[in-house]
C-alpha cells in the first residue's frame, strides 16, 4: 500500500484517488522472467509510470476544489527501475509500491471504503498500463500479468466488473479514466473467462449509476500511444482539460469549473490536437458513461487557452505588425514582434501563445505589402480554444 | 509518379471483392513504399492505376464443371493464400509426414528469415481490417525487411520454439531496432509506446494463428490433393483468357474492351507525369504484360513508357508464336537476330522464376531488354501468382531501379 498522501476528514466531501502505473511486465518480452503463456504481442513500455506519477503530481499540485478537499491519493507504480516518489513541500520521498495484483488487491478494499465515508465524495480511479479486450470485456494488465503461467490473467483488472461493482456501493461520483488499449489480441480469441480480478460482485441495485464517469483512452478495437518516457496522449489530454482547457463558467457560483461534463468536448478536440501534431495513427478515446454533474476541479482565476491565428494570404504575415489588446483587461496587449521575444509567427500563422479567456481587438499593419490595415478585428477566447472550436483563428486580409 | 499495373490471367474480383481490393492495396502500396521508393519524390505522392480485365475475360459456361474433382474440398476460397504457404513451407517433408501446425514459420524462418517474411506478410494482406490498412502493412514489411537484412541470424531465433514465439519476438525485435549508421532525430529515439496489441501486427499475427489452424491434421499428401485441382482450374483460366484476349482484342481502329481499358489508364498516367516525378511506369504480370506490350506496339505507340516492368510473362513466347499485331512473321532472319525493343520503351525489365512454369525469358528474342531471375520460394505451383505479394521481391525491385534510373 502506498498513500502518497491522506487527509480524511469524514464530516467533509471529499476526493480519494487511486492511480495505477504498469510499465515493467516481467513475464512479457524483454521482461526478463519466464514468459507468459500469452503474450498477447505485448512488451515492456515506460510512458505509463511517468503519465501516473504526472496524474498523481498534478493532484498535489493543482487539485483546488472548495466543495470536496483532496482526501487521499493511493498510487502503485510498476517500472524498469524504480524510483521514489517525490512528496509535495520538501516533506521527502516514499517508496511506491508496485502494481501487482496482491498489492491492488488490499489495498482496494480500504479506498473503497473511503469513497463511501460520505455521500458526496469523489472516486478517482486512474489507470496507465496494457489494455486487451476479450469478449466484450476490458482486461487492464498488471505487473504480475502471466506470472501464473495456467490463469495469467490473476494479474490483471477486470474493469467492467470494476466499475460496475464500485457503482453498486459508492453513492459519490465515481469518475474512471483508463489509459489503455482496447483492442483484441489474436492469441485472446478462444478465452471465455479470464479470471481478471473485478473484486466486488455486480448487484442490481442502479441507485448509483446516475454519478458515474467512464473514459477510456481508446474505442474498443482500437490502440492508445505514448511517447517513450514521456506522458502519453490521453493523460496530456486529461491534465490539458484540468488545468483549464476544459473549464465552463459557473454563474451561479462566479466561477470557472471543471466538471465532468464540460471536459467532453475539450477532451475531443485536445485528442485530435495532439493526433496532429504526433502524426502516425490516431487514437480515438472513448467516453462510455457520463451521467450526473460533478465539479472536479474550480479554476483559480480565469483559464488561458492557446490562440494561433493563420492569416490568408499566407505572406501577408512576412512584414506584418501585430497588436492584440485585451478588451476585458486594460493591462494585457501583446505586440508582434516585441523586444521580450514571447510570441512568434510560424508560416503563416501567428502563434500567440496561452491566452486568458476574454475579448480581444486584433490590429495588423502590412508594412510593404498591399494589404489593408486591420484596426480592429474582435475576437473571443473561451476554452478549449478561440470561438468558435479550436485550431487556429482564421483571418482573410483583403488587399 | 504514375505506375499502371496490369493484371494477368486468372484475377477474378466478383463474390470476393473484399479480399481482392485488399490484395490490389497491399501490393499497390508495396510499391510505393518499398519497390519503387527510391525513384519517387515523394512515395505517397505514387500514382498506381489498376485496370481491371477479369470482368472482361473467360466465362465458363458451366463454371468449371469440366473439372475432375478430387481432393479435399473442405478449404474455402479464403484458405488458398495459406496453403500457398504450406506448400513453400513443404521443403524437403516426404509425402508422409503430418506438418507440426505449432511450428511450420519457425522452420521457414530457421532456413531463411526472409521466406518467413513473405509467407506471413502474404496471408496478413487477408487479415486487413480496411484496405485503408494497407500503406502501415506495406511500411512495415519494408522495415521489418531492412530487419531481416541486417540481421538475417538473429540470436533470438535460436531460443524459438514455435510459430507464436516466432512472430513476438520478430515484432518485438523489429519495433525496437534502429537501422545501422541512422542517426535519429529526438522524437525517433523516444520513439512510440502502444499500451495493447500494435495493431500493425494484427494481421501477421492473425495470419499465423490462421495457418496453425489451416494446417490442423493437413499432411503434404492432402495438400497435394488440393493443389493438383487448383492448377487444374488455373490452367483452365489462363487458357480460357488467353483465347478471349486474343479473339477480342479488336483492331487499331475498334479496339475490345480489354484494350480500351488498359489505353484509358495509360492515358491517365501519361497526363499524371509532370516535372517533378517524370517517369511512367507499366508493369505486366503474366498476360497482363503480353496486351501492354501489344498496346505499346500496335495500338497506341505514342504513348511513351520510362519502364516496362514485365513479371511471369509470356511476351517473347506470344512473339516465338507471331501472335502480336506488331509481330513480323519473316523474323528473326539472317540480318535481324532479336526484334527490336519498341522505340517508346525506354527501360525494359523482364523478370521470371525458374519455378514459375508460364514465365518465359525475353532476352533471347528482344533487343535491349534485361532479364532478371527472382525465387519467389512457392515452388512450381504457386510461383506464378506470388510474385507482388512478396515483399523481398519488392526488395529487390527497388535494387534494380536504383540501377536503371539513378
Amino acid at each position: 500500500m502506498t498513500i502518497i498522501m491522506e487527509n480524511i476528514q469524514p464530516a467533509q466531501a471529499q476526493v480519494h484517488v487511486m492511480i495505477i502505473g504498469v510499465g515493467k511486465y516481467p513475464h512479457l518480452p524483454g521482461g526478463g522472467s519466464t514468459p507468459a503463456k500469452r503474450t498477447l504481442g505485448l512488451g515492456q513500455l515506460t510512458s505509463p509510470p511517468v503519465s501516473a506519477r504526472n496524474f498523481c503530481q498534478w493532484f498535489l499540485d493543482r487539485y483546488h476544489n472548495p466543495d470536496r478537499s483532496l482526501g487521499s491519493i493511493e498510487m502503485f507504480l510498476s517500472e524498469a527501475q524504480p524510483t521514489p516518489f517525490d512528496l509535495p513541500l520538501g516533506a521527502g520521498h516514499i517508496e511506491v509500491a508496485s502494481a501487482r495484483m496482491e498489492n491492488i488487491d488490499s489495498a482496494f478494499y480500504q479506498w473503497k471504503d473511503r469513497c463511501k465515508s460520505h455521500p458526496d465524495n469523489l472516486l478517482v480511479f486512474y489507470f496507465c498500463g496494457h489494455g486487451v479486450q476479450i469478449g466484450a470485456s476490458n482486461i487492464l494488465l498488471l505487473e504480475d500479468y502471466g506470472e501464473n503461467y495456467d490463469a495469467p490473467f490473476r494479474g490483471a483488472i477486470h474493469f467492467n466488473r470494476m466499475w460496475k461493482g464500485l457503482s453498486g456501493v459508492v453513492a459519490g461520483h465515481k469518475c474512471f479514466f483508463v489509459d489503455a488499449c482496447s483492442n483484441v489480441p489474436w492469441e485472446g480469441q478462444d478465452i471465455e473467462d479470464t479470471e481478471a480480478n473485478g473484486f466486488l460482485s455486480i448487484t442490481n441495485d442502479y441507485r448509483y449509476w446516475d454519478r458515474l464517469t467512464v473514459i477510456r483512452a481508446a474505442v474498443d478495437g482500437r490502440s492508445a500511444y505514448g511517447r517513450k518516457k514521456l506522458v502519453s496522449r490521453f493523460t496530456r489530454a486529461l491534465m490539458e482539460c484540468l488545468n483549464g482547457r476544459g473549464a465552463i463558467y459557473n454563474r451561479d457560483n462566479n466561477r470557472w469549473e471543471i466538471t465532468n461534463q464540460s471536459l467532453t468536448n475539450p477532451l475531443s478536440i485536445i485528442m485530435d490536437e495532439i493526433n496532429d501534431e504526433e502524426k502516425g495513427k490516431a487514437q480515438v478515446h472513448s467516453p462510455d458513461h457520463n451521467p450526473g454533474v460533478v465539479t472536479l476541479q474550480v479554476q483559480e482565476g480565469v483559464p488561458d487557452v492557446p490562440v494561433v491565428i493563420e492569416f490568408r494570404p499566407a505572406d501577408v504575415i512576412e512584414d506584418a505588425l501585430l497588436k492584440l489588446v485585451s478588451v476585458n483587461n486594460r493591462d494585457w496587449e501583446l505586440s508582434y514582434p516585441n523586444p521580450a521575444g514571447n510570441t512568434r509567427t510560424i508560416g503563416s500563422n501567428w502563434v500567440v501563445g496561452r491566452v486568458p479567456t476574454g475579448i480581444y481587438k486584433l490590429g495588423a499593419r502590412f508594412q510593404n505589402r498591399p494589404y489593408r490595415a486591420i484596426e480592429e478585428y474582435f475576437i473571443g477566447v473561451d476554452p478549449p480554444g478561440p470561438a468558435p472550436s479550436s485550431g487556429p483563428i482564421i483571418l482573410e486580409v483583403l488587399p | 509518379m504514375p505506375l499502371v499495373f496490369l493484371h494477368g490471367v486468372n484475377n477474378r474480383r466478383e463474390n470476393q471483392e473484399q479480399a481482392f481490393d485488399k490484395m490490389v492495396a497491399v501490393r499497390s502500396e508495396l510499391f510505393k513504399k518499398v519497390g519503387f521508393y527510391s525513384i519517387a519524390s515523394d512515395t505517397d505522392q505514387i500514382k498506381v492505376l489498376n485496370p481491371y480485365w477479369g470482368n472482361l475475360g473467360a466465362r465458363f459456361a458451366w463454371n468449371l464443371g469440366s473439372l475432375p474433382e478430387r481432393g479435399v474440398e473442405q478449404f474455402g476460397p479464403e484458405d488458398e493464400s495459406y496453403l500457398v504457404q504450406l506448400s513453400a513451407a513443404m521443403g524437403e517433408m516426404s509425402s508422409e509426414d503430418e506438418f507440426d501446425p505449432d511450428t511450420i514459420l519457425m522452420n521457414v524462418a530457421k532456413r531463411s528469415l526472409n521466406e518467413a517474411i513473405d509467407l506471413l506478410w502474404a496471408g496478413g494482406t487477408e487479415h486487413l481490417q480496411q484496405t485503408k490498412d494497407a500503406a502501415g502493412l506495406a511500411t512495415l514489411a519494408a522495415r521489418t525487411l531492412d530487419y531481416a537484412r541486417q540481421n538475417p541470424n538473429p540470436a533470438w531465433l535460436d531460443d524459438v520454439r514455435n510459430d507464436d514465439q516466432l512472430v513476438n519476438e520478430l515484432s518485438s525485435a523489429v519495433s525496437t531496432w534502429h537501422p545501422e549508421g541512422d542517426v535519429l532525430s529526438d522524437a525517433e529515439e523516444d520513439g512510440v509506446e502502444t499500451f495493447g496489441v500494435d495493431e500493425i501486427w494484427e494481421p501477421i499475427r492473425a495470419a499465423r494463428a490462421r495457418l496453425q489452424q489451416v494446417s490442423q491434421g493437413l499432411s503434404p499428401q492432402s495438400l497435394l490433393d488440393f493443389t493438383r485441382k487448383k492448377i487444374t482450374e488455373f490452367m483452365g483460366r489462363f487458357v480460357g483468357d488467353i483465347f478471349v484476349y486474343l479473339g477480342n482484342r479488336g483492331v487499331k481502329a475498334e479496339p475490345g474492351p480489354i484494350v480500351q481499358e488498359v489505353i484509358k489508364n495509360l492515358e491517365l498516367a501519361t497526363e499524371a507525369v509532370d516535372d517533378k516525378d517524370k517517369y511512367l511506369i507499366a508493369v505486366g504480370h503474366s498476360l497482363g504484360g503480353d496486351i501492354l506490350y501489344d498496346v505499346l506496339t500496335y495500338y497506341r505507340p505514342d504513348i511513351h513508357v520510362d519502364l516496362f516492368l514485365t513479371v511471369g510473362s509470356q511476351v517473347a513466347l506470344f512473339e516465338e508464336l507471331k501472335l502480336f499485331h506488331s509481330s513480323n512473321k519473316r523474323l528473326p532472319d539472317r540480318q535481324v537476330s532479336h526484334i527490336a525493343k519498341p522505340a517508346n520503351i525506354h527501360h525494359w525489365m523482364n523478370v521470371y522464376d525458374l519455378n514459375d512454369m508460364l514465365a518465359f525469358s525475353a532476352a533471347n528474342i528482344f533487343d535491349g531488354v534485361v532479364d532478371h531471375e527472382f525465387s519467389t520460394g512457392k515452388g512450381l505451383i504457386w510461383s506464378h501468382s506470388s510474385y507482388f505479394s512478396t515483399p523481398t521481391f519488392h526488395q529487390r525491385l527497388a535494387v534494380r531501379m536504383k540501377e536503371v534510373f539513378l
